[in-house]
């Protein structure tokens, strides 16, 4: 299971530190310290069927803490890569739906564009109005541009897109 | 000095008054800015999310780009990407080659990663600052917020303590607010979950608001676009879950700054914030006018 994940679980004692720091652990069905429990386990699927590492903020309260330099912001990202290339949402769709938006925007423009964003997002998560109300009044404080701006090295971003796809399975984007 | 600038996607858009006092607050203190030619986005949570080399790739372009020896970044997502990807590319051979590969061309090696607060904190001398301030905050109330990826993890963010930071709270101080102790100052705001999980955003913003209005701020004062964005776009939902009547301003440290350095609030992009401001900043210029005759008295 270590190899399998790139890093060591043996050394977690259930001190449960990472969990109690955690901020989103709240809205998990198995906090970060479970998660661990079942890897050192060998249960990997149940690992993968939890939301866990989906609304894991990658925030890295869990590592900074770990008495034990457990790696766990880093093993819930070799999850989250996994569930990502297999379709795997655990109930949380919008959360992947939303990263392949940000991508396919940054993809696209080589940079950000929040409108894009915003309305690719709606379409892949099924939300079309979402936010549409917040648009207005950041338009007239000039925070929010009609079109995607300019300046980034776009046969850059896009030929490190292609190379980073096809380089499965890390996953795809 | 002279530092390759990377603002990042949110100071061309949602952080625009982000950029303009922090180009600002640069200029009065000498340090000179060029931007990185070409510039892309750092992929930010997406990018290490669901595709690795794709999350290395997109820094190292950007590194690889700049022109100095030193790229400064004013956002600490991008920071932390950037320096995440520095000190992976610099242990990891392999990963190195690949990232070239995906680049098609090699990796720049030894441009330092800095943060923006880091630099104008820690490269140029307390009293050099001190010379350059006209005005002081006026004794304003200030909680310091620092978020995640400012601090975290301690051998990628390495300029202040990942539990206790201080450097915002040092240079506040300095520009003469009250800075007040709070609980929150390193703990997440949700940051990318702001269109997928709003709910996420309004349970760890809303501690965040809650916390800060409880210390009795005026204001949180912050170095982070997606801190900010989370702390003043959805403050009004927030505030509505709560239950509270209060506002709490969301303002970037270099905002204040320039209030001290003879900028005007419309300079410093100040209106540009969602949350009425307008009250903290009469509270600073009413408190800069008392504070002599306070002294005399």
């Amino acid at each position: 299971m270590e190899k399998q994940l790139g890093h060591p679980l043996s050394q977690c004692y259930q001190c449960g530190k990472c969990s109690a720091g955690c901020p989103a652990a709240y809205t998990m069905a198995e906090p970060p310290n479970r998660i661990i429990r079942f890897l050192q386990l060998g249960l990997y699927d149940r690992a993968l069927s939890q939301n866990s590492y989906w609304v894991c903020s990658s925030c890295e309260m869990c590592t900074a803490r770990c008495p034990r330099n457990v790696e766990i912001k880093e093993i819930m990202e070799v999850l989250r890569h996994d569930a990502f290339r297999r379709g795997i949402t655990s109930g949380e769709a919008p959360v992947p739906a939303f990263h392949k938006a940000f991508l396919k925007t940054v993809e696209w423009f080589g940079r950000l564009y929040e409108p894009g964003l915003v309305l690719l997002n709606n379409l892949l998560s099924g939300r079309f109005f979402k936010d549409f109300t917040a648009a207005p009044g950041m338009f007239f404080k000039g925070k929010l541009k009609l079109f995607p701006g300019r300046g980034a090295d776009n046969a850059a971003v896009r030929r490190i897109f292609k190379y980073s796809r096809e380089e499965a399975p890390r996953g795809e984007v | 000095m002279k530092f390759s600038y990377y603002p990042g996607c949110t100071l061309h858009s949602t952080a625009a008054e982000y950029d303009l006092s922090a180009r600002a607050v640069c200029k009065t203190l000498g340090i000179e800015l060029v931007d990185v030619p070409g510039w892309a986005c750092c992929g930010a949570t997406s990018a290490h999310s669901v595709n690795e080399l794709l999350a290395y790739a997109l820094p190292a372009h950007t590194i690889t780009s700049a022109t100095e020896n030193a790229v400064v970044a004013p956002c600490a997502a991008c920071y932390n990407r950037l320096r995440y990807t520095d000190v992976r590319l610099r242990e990891d051979a392999h990963l190195r080659g690949e990232v070239e590969s995906a680049m098609g061309r090699p990796y720049r090696a030894g441009v330092a990663v800095r943060h923006l607060l880091d630099v104008i904190a820690n490269d140029v001398p307390e009293e050099e600052v001190k010379t350059k301030l006209q005005g002081t905050l006026g004794g304003v109330k200030v909680v310091c917020y620092y978020g995640c990826l400012l601090t975290r993890p301690k051998d990628v963010a390495a300029f202040d303590d990942m539990e206790e930071p201080r450097t915002m709270d040092r240079l506040m101080e300095l520009c003469g607010a009250d800075v007040l102790d709070w609980p929150h100052r390193v703990v997440c705001c949700g940051a990318a979950f702001s269109l997928s999980r709003t709910d996420v955003v309004y349970h760890m913003t809303g501690k965040l608001i809650a916390s800060a209005l409880r210390a009795g701020a005026d204001a949180v004062v912050v170095a982070c676009p997606m801190c900010q964005s989370n702390l003043d776009l959805r403050q009004p939902a927030i505030v509505k879950r709560l239950g509270i009547k209060e506002r709490l301003p969301a303002v970037y440290f270099t905002q204040l700054m320039g209030m001290c350095m003879g900028y005007s609030s419309e300079e410093l992009g100040f209106k540009k914030i969602m949350v009425d401001t307008s009250a903290l900043i009469k509270k600073i210029k009413t408190g800069r006018a008392e504070a002599p005759a306070a002294a005399e008295g």
